[in-house]
């Protein structure tokens, strides 16, 4: 049985999802189907005269009610068969239920008058749907049975040696083809059946074999995005030591360790030192930009996002204090739920933009933030009314590097690379960041600037392998059928 | 006062550090990468070590700290760095990395003897 698995496919998140959800969907597809045949059993017998015998009528009833059951029984153990390719996996439960509806098929074109049964139709229908989860040899096999059998039945039938069952209102006379009819009949039957499975099973392969490539140049993709972050950080430390060996020895001079200094060299000195320190701290950023993009996030942790916020605000007192700022924060929630997400690097974030606002907002200014449900998610909105960023940059805050052109550099060190820190972090939690400029507390002299950050109030560390996904979610969502 | 060995392969920073160390009335002795570090701790038994954390050499400044810790050298180590910390998402003080304290660079000669000083007063309490 292990060789229903295909090599390429036995590690392969992707396809083993792939699996589990068309089974959960035929599974659906044939609730329907048993619906449409009690409608055919009722509309044949009562709008469209088929005459039906009694034993026809029986057998043709019972074939909805045991299709029905093997389903609820299939619908009931689904969850409980797994993806492992050496043990009964979700592959088998394809195969069952292929068997199974091909059984109740054949029996269903039986009591139709099989040659003369509209729903021989549906053979081709199976072969497809079959090419495209099971392996080729399989469906072949499959379709040679499915041959092998029908033609079996014609011939039989056509030399009496079993029962025919022809749908008798549909008919005038009792035989109505020739032999050669029978045999042409079966053989563009086979063909047909052999063709969709080839035909199928070529396709699907070649779709699953580009949505591997795909996958591996992604992966290839994000290992060259990692090298480069190691490469940026190699050279970024390769610059930081000598500068930081040179802000040592210009402190050094500064603070008079080596001697006595005349004014003027202290003042140039200084200068160079805030240079120094400007540069220090572009690289810090830079360093911490790349470090956060070589990091995948594995823990996470239910955050009661109230009182993080009222700890975040604690830690920012003091500069508030000092500048004297008006702030303010309100929790309009009206669902309270934890977030789960990565504290460390939620608090980095919300840190940089508060001390962001903190920065740009002119003494006894205001901050506001306000926390709110917002779908799935809570919504956290900070607003100031500090300089505010100019409209035709507002695109441009979260690049790299980028600082608002208003911005008094003589006043205001920076590096422009904490919005770019802040963002990265952001999109890896899975939220959204947004910025408006003016805000609602703007003066006639301070635009102010808003920041809305939502969060999900589940961030799930991305996986493309099934084994770690939570198939019931997973499953239970509409959007992947 | 106190024997200070500084261990750092910038000799600026060797000579830097040296000279606000020195300022304070300390001894330095310095070495520029950890085998030399490793015979002057061994030979001089300083009170303090500082080391910096040389991630270019082949044996690291965490190396070096760890194997003093195992030879049961229990001298306080102050370790420069020059990653920040700032992220949370590097090293701290842990057993891993079996040091006393960090100063990031750039050093600032009031952090550094403010350090200096916990760590040779934490030693006279012990």
């Amino acid at each position: 049985m292990q060789a229903l698995v295909p090599d390429w496919a036995s590690h392969y998140g992707e396809f083993w999802r792939a699996i589990r959800v068309r089974n959960l969907w035929f599974i659906h597809l044939r609730y329907f189907a048993v619906a449409m045949l009690a409608g055919f059993i009722l509309i044949g017998e009562t709008l469209l005269d088929f005459r039906l015998t009694n034993e026809q009528l029986i057998s043709i009833s019972f074939i909805p009610l045991i299709i029905l059951s093997y389903n609820i029984i299939l619908h009931k153990t689904r969850k409980y068969v797994g993806c492992e390719p050496g043990k009964l996996n979700c592959l088998h439960l394809s195969l069952i239920q292929m068997i199974l509806d091909l059984i109740a098929l054949m029996m269903l074109v039986y009591f139709t008058g099989t040659i003369e049964s509209p729903l021989y139709m549906f053979f081709n229908f199976h072969m497809i749907i079959g090419s495209l989860i099971l392996p080729g040899y399989i469906v072949y096999s499959i379709a040679g049975f499915v041959s092998l059998f029908f033609s079996s039945l014609v011939i039989f039938q056509r030399f009496g040696l079993i029962g025919s069952y022809i749908i008798s209102g549909l008919y005038g006379s009792n035989r109505p083809h020739t032999l050669t009819y029978d045999i042409l009949f079966i053989t563009v039957f086979m063909l047909m059946l052999f063709i969709s499975v080839y035909l199928g099973n070529k396709i699907s392969r070649q779709l699953y074999k580009r949505e591997q490539q795909l996958r591996t140049t992604l992966e290839k993709l994000n290992e060259a995005e990692k090298a480069k972050q190691k490469y940026i950080i190699g050279v970024v430390h390769e610059v930081k030591t000598p500068l930081t060996a040179i802000h040592s020895i210009i402190d050094l001079i500064l603070k008079k360790f080596v001697g006595p200094i005349s004014a003027d060299v202290e003042y140039k000195l200084e200068r160079a030192l805030s240079r120094t320190d400007e540069t220090l701290h572009l690289l810090n950023n830079i360093l911490r930009l790349s470090k956060l993009k070589l990091l995948d996030i594995k823990t996470t942790e239910e955050i009661d996002i109230n009182n993080f916020i009222i700890t975040l605000l604690d830690k920012h007192h003091e500069s508030v204090k000092t500048k004297n700022i008006n702030l303010t924060y309100k929790d309009l929630r009206e669902e309270i739920k934890s977030v789960r997400s990565d504290k460390i690097l939620l608090e980095l974030a919300l840190s940089n933009i508060l001390a962001n606002s903190i920065k740009y907002v002119n003494e006894n200014g205001e901050i506001e933030i306000l926390l709110s449900n917002a779908n799935e998610g809570v919504t956290i909105e900070l607003s100031d009314n500090g300089i505010g960023i100019p409209k035709e940059e507002l695109k441009k805050v979260f690049d790299q590097f980028y600082r608002a052109s208003n911005v008094d550099r003589t006043r205001h060190e920076g590096s422009g690379m904490g919005l770019a820190v802040v963002k990265e972090i952001i999109e890896m939690l899975e939220g959204e960041i947004k910025i408006e400029s003016p805000s609602r507390l703007a003066l006639d002299e301070h635009a102010g600037t808003t920041f809305t950050i939502t969060l999900p109030y589940r961030f799930q560390t991305t996986s493309y392998d099934i084994f770690e996904v939570n198939d019931q979610d997973y499953l239970s969502s509409k959007s992947n059928f | 006062m106190a024997l200070i060995a500084i261990i750092d392969d910038d000799l600026d920073i060797l000579d830097a550090s040296g000279l606000v160390l020195k300022s304070k009335g300390h001894d330095v002795i310095t070495a520029t990468n950890p085998n030399d570090g490793y015979k002057i701790v061994v030979e001089k038994k300083p009170n303090l070590i500082i080391l910096d954390v040389m991630m270019d050499e082949p044996d690291d400044g965490f190396y070096l700290a760890q194997k003093f810790r195992k030879e049961g050298i229990k001298i306080p180590i102050l370790m420069y760095t020059s990653v920040s910390k700032a992220i949370g998402l590097d090293f701290d003080k842990s057993e891993m990395v079996p040091v006393d304290d960090f100063v990031e660079k750039p050093i600032s000669p009031e952090e550094l003897v403010e350090k200096v000083d916990n760590l040779l007063h934490q030693k006279e309490v012990k």
